[in-house]
């Protein structure tokens, strides 16, 4: 006997996901999903983000293999801050953010960050219900990444330059990167971001205003592809 | 790695499906992926046999069908074939590409041999 199934492999994560949108959209809360490769500078990114935003009040879910060491530096910072050891996995699954949510108090809170795990391929494949996909690429790990790692910057709503800083010091090739980029899409725009200096500081806090203005929290923008 | 993640979800399904329709053995299993999907044939096979280890569809013939990858640009409406690197237009050369296929990870269908059993509930 042949049974034809025709289902999504990742629809239960997609149903959770789904579940998880659902309640940003009614808690009115900006869910944005940060991903990149480990030491780019996530939790830096939001240790001088979250104090920028005030006063409105942001939540994080912080995922790592082990360690508590993310949370404990987001702490002072964030309204509140689950940490996630994923032991082995290398990515965050969506039933660990609905798990999370109990925790956090999303109704009060205008900005969710979920740090993800450090890895530029696996959470790409994973839908959290964010509703934004922040990529940082750090200029030390060098001109050639958005070539060698693609896929992540194809879905990336926005590609955060961090360390920019060191732009001159590396002879980092920015046009290059650039258009490896627009090769991959031409809409998403790229942030030379120093948390040391402060470049790119007012545009990227600017950016994450306008798109909860532009109420991406009310809308559902992860679109599968139709199946068959 | 997330093969092995992907791996845990389709065969969670599978003994659902076993469950429903009173399989014990499932035979076949045709999984549909898209070739821009980073998922690696080889990789995946390797973890559905870790994964489906100790299930009905232990045994099963595990095949994987690649889709290929299909987008219309969404300024001149040309039809394409992007690569993982590159979904710039060929025609106006502007990568804003409306995927129509090649994402794909799809449980397409499963084959059993012998007759259903009473379905477990």
């Amino acid at each position: 006997m042949k049974v034809n199934v025709v289902r999504n492999v990742l629809q239960a994560n997609d149903l959770v996901a789904g579940e998880c949108r659902n309640q940003f959209r009614d808690a009115d809360t900006l869910a944005v999903n940060l991903i990149s490769a480990p030491g780019s500078g996530k939790t830096t990114l939001l240790e001088k983000t979250l104090p920028a935003l005030s006063p409105a009040e942001s939540i994080v879910i912080v995922g790592d293999l082990e360690t508590t060491r993310d949370a404990d530096r987001l702490e002072p910072v964030a309204h509140e801050v689950v940490q996630i050891n994923t032991g082995l996995s290398c990515h965050l699954y969506a039933n660990q953010i609905a798990q999370s949510l109990g925790e956090l108090p999303l109704d009060a809170s205008e900005f969710l960050f979920i740090e993800n795990v450090g890895n530029m391929v696996c959470p790409g494949e994973f839908d959290l219900g964010e509703n934004l996909k922040v990529i940082l690429y750090s200029v030390p790990e060098g001109d050639d990444k958005v070539a060698k790692y693609p896929t992540i910057f194809r879905v990336a709503d926005l590609v955060l330059l961090t360390k920019a800083d060191l732009l001159d010091a590396l002879d980092f090739d920015l046009e290059h990167v650039r258009q490896d980029i627009a090769r991959l899409n031409a809409n998403v725009p790229v942030l030379e971001f120093s948390a040391k200096t402060g470049q790119g500081m007012d545009e990227w806090l600017a950016w994450l205003h306008a798109r909860r203005e532009e109420g991406l929290a009310q809308e559902a923008r992860f679109v599968t592809e139709p199946l068959g | 790695m997330h093969e092995f993640s992907i791996a845990d979800s389709l065969v969670e399904q599978l003994r659902d499906i076993a469950a429903e329709h009173g399989l014990p053995v499932i035979d076949r299993v045709e999984l549909e992926i898209g070739e821009l999907r980073q998922v690696i044939p080889d990789i995946m096979q390797l973890a559905f046999r870790e994964t489906a280890r100790g299930t009905p569809a232990e045994d099963a013939e595990f095949v994987i069908e690649e889709i290929e990858a299909r987008a219309e640009c969404r300024r001149c409406q040309t039809a394409f074939r992007p690569t993982t690197w590159d979904y710039s237009c060929p025609d106006c050369g502007v990568a804003d590409a409306q995927m129509l296929a090649g994402n794909a990870l799809i449980l397409k269908s499963i084959e059993a041999n012998q007759t259903p059993q009473a379905a477990i509930a």
